[in-house]
C-alpha cells in the first residue's frame, strides 16, 4: 500500500473505442417536442446520449473503482469500505445502518481556468447530490456501524479546445457559467460511482445511472424542447436549432427497479408536463446506458479479475 | 433522529388516513407570522415564526464588493474586494462575461445545535451548509427573480454584494421553506444606498477610469424582489406526501422534494433529498401539488409583506 505513488493519476493505459449506443432494438420514440436531428452539432437525435466508455478495476488498492469518459468529461472513482466507523456520533449509531461519505474533487487542471486546491461549494453540493442519488440503491441497513467512502476525481470537466491565443479573439464565446457545467457533471459522477460500488462488491438494489437533459426555449415560438445529454458545445452556445438554454435537469435512475433516486432541476423549465416528459426520456436513456455500457463494464471487469493474465495489467 | 417502530407506524398510518398527530390533513400548513424590519442596523430584516415552533431571523447587509467571475474564482474575488476601483485593466477585462456585470448574493445560515437536540451537531452544521447553498444558488440564478444587473456599479470590478445571514431560533420542522420565506421577506425590506458613477477617460493613455459615490441618506428598493420564487418542500411518508411537517414526520420521511415555484406558478428549481427513491408518476404528482401550494404561499406572502409595508409607512409618519 505504501509503495503506491499517490501523486500519479491512475488513468487507463490504453484507449478503447466507445461502444455505439444505437441499435435497432431501441427505436427513437417520436414526440411533440421532437427537434430536427441536424440541429445538434454531432448529429445525434434529441434523445440520444453521447457514446460513453466505462471500465472497472482502475485503482488497484481500492476495494472497487471505475473510470468513465463521456465526451470530454473524464472521471475516476474509487470506493473504500465498508469499514468500521471510527468517529463517535452522539445519536443513532445503534439504530441506523451504515453510511456513505462522498468526496468529489475537481482536478486543478480540469477546467479551462486553473482551479485552486481548496474545495469549493460546487464540489460540496456535487458530493451531496451524488450521495442522495446513490443512497437509495444501497442496502445500508445491512451494514450497521460501517461506512463506505466514495472518492471521485474529475480529471477533465470541459473541452480543452480553447488555447491561450484564441481567448483574445472576439469570435470566441464567453465560457459558460461554471455552475451550469458542474451540475451537468453530476450525471457521469452518479454512473461511475455506482459502477465502482458494484466493483467493490457492495450489496445493492440496482446500479444507478445518471442522465442529464437540457431544456431550451424556441426563440420563434414560446415553446420548450429538450435535448438529452447536452454536450459541451451545446451548453456553451446555449442557442441551438432556434433555441435558448433555459435550464437543465439531472436525473439519477435505478433502471431495473424503474425508480428515480436523484433529481436536480435548475432554471425555468416550464410546466410539469414538459419537465416530466424530459425526465421520462432520461429514465429511458438511463435504461439504455445500463443495458449496453454498465453491464458490459461490470462483466468485463469480472472476467479481467478472474483471469490471471489480464488481471495483472490492472494491478500495475 | 431515531424513531421507534411504533412511532413510525403511528405517523405512517395517520398520514395514510389524512389525519396527522396535530389534527391537520396532509396538505394543511401551520400559520406563520411574518415581521419585517425589526433590526435597525441591517439593510433589511425579517422574522418568520411558524405556529409549529420554527422561528427564523434573517438580517441582510449590503456591501460594496467584487463580482464573481465564475463560481470557481468566487473565493479570490472575496479577497480582491478591497482593490482600488480605478484599476482600468480590471474594468476592461470584463466586457464579455455577463457574470461580471451583475451583483451577487451570499447566504449563510447559523443554527445552534442545541436548537435541534434530536440531530447530531455535525449533521445540523451540514444541514445549514446545504440549505445556504440551495438559497444562494436560487437567488444568484436567472430564475431567482432578483435583478442582479441593477446591482452592478462598475462592470468587472465593483458591485453590490448582498449578504443574507439567517439565524435559526427555534425548530419545529419545515426549516428550508421557513428560511426561504424569511429571506424573501427580508429582501423585500432591504434598502440599498444610491450610487452615482462617474466615468472619465484620461487623454494621454486612453484608459477609462471610474469613480463612484455612495449616498449616505438616499436609498432605493431592491429590484425584482416580487419575482423571487417560493420554496415548497414535500415530504414523502409511506405512499403519500405532506407539507409543513413536524420533526417527527420529517424523521419518518424517506424522500424530500424541494420545489421552487416562481410567480407564474411554474417550477424553476427542484432538488430531491432523503434516502429513498421515487417513481416517476409520483414525482409528477408531487410537483403538481407543490405548484398548488406554491400559488397559495405566494398569495399569503404577498399579503403579509403588504401588511408590513403599510405598517412601516404608518410608523414613519
Amino acid at each position: 500500500m505504501d509503495s503506491v505513488d499517490r501523486k500519479r493519476i491512475h488513468g487507463p493505459d490504453k484507449s478503447v473505442l466507445p461502444l455505439p449506443l444505437l441499435d435497432s432494438q431501441h427505436e427513437s420514440v417520436t414526440s411533440k417536442t421532437t427537434l430536427n436531428p441536424s440541429a445538434r452539432f454531432d448529429g445525434r437525435t434529441h434523445e440520444e446520449v453521447r457514446p460513453l466508455f466505462a471500465r472497472t478495476a482502475m485503482v488497484s488498492q481500492a476495494n472497487g473503482s471505475a473510470y468513465i469518459e463521456v465526451g470530454c468529461i473524464k472521471i475516476i472513482c474509487a470506493v473504500y469500505g465498508p469499514k468500521q466507523i471510527t468517529t463517535k456520533s452522539k445519536s443513532g449509531d445503534h439504530h441506523s445502518g451504515g453510511r456513505i461519505s462522498c468526496d468529489v474533487r475537481l482536478a486543478p487542471f480540469a477546467g479551462l481556468k486553473r482551479k485552486g486546491y481548496m474545495k469549493d461549494t460546487n464540489e460540496h453540493s456535487l458530493a451531496k447530490n451524488l450521495a442522495t442519488a446513490l443512497t437509495p440503491s444501497l442496502l445500508l441497513a445491512h451494514l450497521p456501524k460501517s461506512q463506505i467512502d466514495i472518492h471521485i476525481q474529475i480529471l477533465q470537466a470541459t473541452a480543452g479546445h480553447v488555447s491561450a491565443s484564441s481567448t483574445s479573439s472576439a469570435t470566441v464565446l464567453p465560457p459558460p457559467s461554471f455552475a451550469t457545467n458542474l451540475s451537468l457533471l453530476l450525471s457521469p459522477c452518479i454512473t461511475v460511482a455506482s459502477l465502482a460500488l458494484a466493483d467493490a462488491g457492495i450489496e445493492m438494489m440496482d446500479s444507478v445511472v445518471g442522465c442529464s437533459v437540457g431544456l431550451f426555449r424556441r426563440t420563434d415560438k414560446n415553446s420548450l424542447f429538450w435535448m438529452v445529454d447536452p454536450s459541451e458545445e451545446e451548453r456553451e452556445t446555449r442557442a441551438l436549432g432556434g433555441g435558448v438554454w433555459v435550464g437543465n435537469a439531472v436525473v439519477g435512475v435505478m433502471p431495473s427497479v424503474g425508480r428515480i433516486s436523484g433529481l436536480v432541476v435548475d432554471g425555468d423549465v416550464g410546466d410539469v408536463g414538459v419537465l416530466m416528459e424530459a425526465v421520462n426520456v432520461c429514465v429511458d436513456a438511463c435504461a439504455k446506458v445500463h443495458d449496453v455500457v454498465v453491464k458490459k463494464a461490470l462483466v468485463d471487469g469480472f472476467h479481467a479479475a478472474s483471469s490471471p493474465v489480464s488481471g495483472s495489467s490492472s494491478a500495475v | 433522529m431515531a424513531v421507534s417502530v411504533c412511532e413510525r407506524e403511528f405517523t405512517l398510518t395517520g398520514v395514510a388516513s389524512n389525519i396527522r398527530s396535530d389534527g391537520r390533513g396532509r396538505s394543511d400548513v401551520r400559520a406563520a407570522a411574518v415581521e419585517s424590519g425589526g433590526i435597525s442596523q441591517a439593510s433589511g430584516s425579517c422574522r418568520v415564526s411558524s405556529a409549529g415552533g420554527t422561528t427564523v431571523l434573517v438580517g441582510i447587509k449590503v456591501a460594496v464588493g467584487a463580482p464573481a467571475v465564475t463560481a470557481s474564482t468566487a473565493a479570490d474575488a472575496d479577497l480582491d474586494a478591497d482593490i482600488a476601483v480605478d484599476n482600468s485593466e480590471d474594468a476592461e477585462l470584463s466586457i464579455s462575461d455577463a457574470d461580471l456585470r451583475r451583483g451577487r448574493v451570499v447566504c449563510a445560515i447559523d443554527c445552534n445545535p442545541a436548537i435541534i437536540p434530536t440531530m447530531d451537531p455535525r449533521a445540523v452544521e451540514d444541514l445549514c451548509i446545504d440549505f445556504s447553498e440551495v438559497i444562494t444558488k436560487i437567488l444568484n440564478a436567472d430564475h431567482g427573480g432578483l435583478d442582479l444587473q441593477s446591482l452592478c456599479i462598475v462592470p468587472g470590478s465593483t458591485c453590490w454584494v448582498i449578504h443574507v445571514d439567517a439565524l435559526v431560533l427555534g425548530y419545529g420542522g419545515n426549516l428550508l421553506d421557513t428560511l426561504f420565506q424569511a429571506t424573501r421577506g427580508a429582501l423585500h425590506d432591504t434598502l440599498i444606498p444610491k450610487v452615482t458613477v462617474e466615468e472619465s477617460t484620461s487623454a494621454s493613455t486612453g484608459n477609462t477610469s471610474y469613480e463612484f459615490d455612495v449616498a449616505d441618506d438616499e436609498t432605493e428598493d431592491l429590484k425584482g424582489c416580487e419575482n423571487i420564487p417560493v420554496i415548497v418542500t414535500l415530504f414523502k411518508i409511506g405512499h403519500h406526501h405532506v407539507i409543513d411537517p413536524t420533526p417527527l414526520e420529517e424523521a419518518c420521511s424517506d424522500v424530500q422534494l424541494s420545489v421552487a415555484i416562481n410567480r407564474k406558478g411554474l417550477p424553476c428549481a427542484i432538488q430531491k433529498t432523503g434516502n429513498g427513491s421515487i417513481e416517476p408518476s409520483q414525482l409528477a404528482e408531487m410537483i403538481q401539488d407543490a405548484k398548488a401550494h406554491g400559488a397559495t404561499l405566494f398569495k399569503d406572502m404577498d399579503e403579509a409583506i403588504e401588511r408590513q409595508r403599510v405598517r412601516s409607512l404608518n410608523d414613519t409618519k
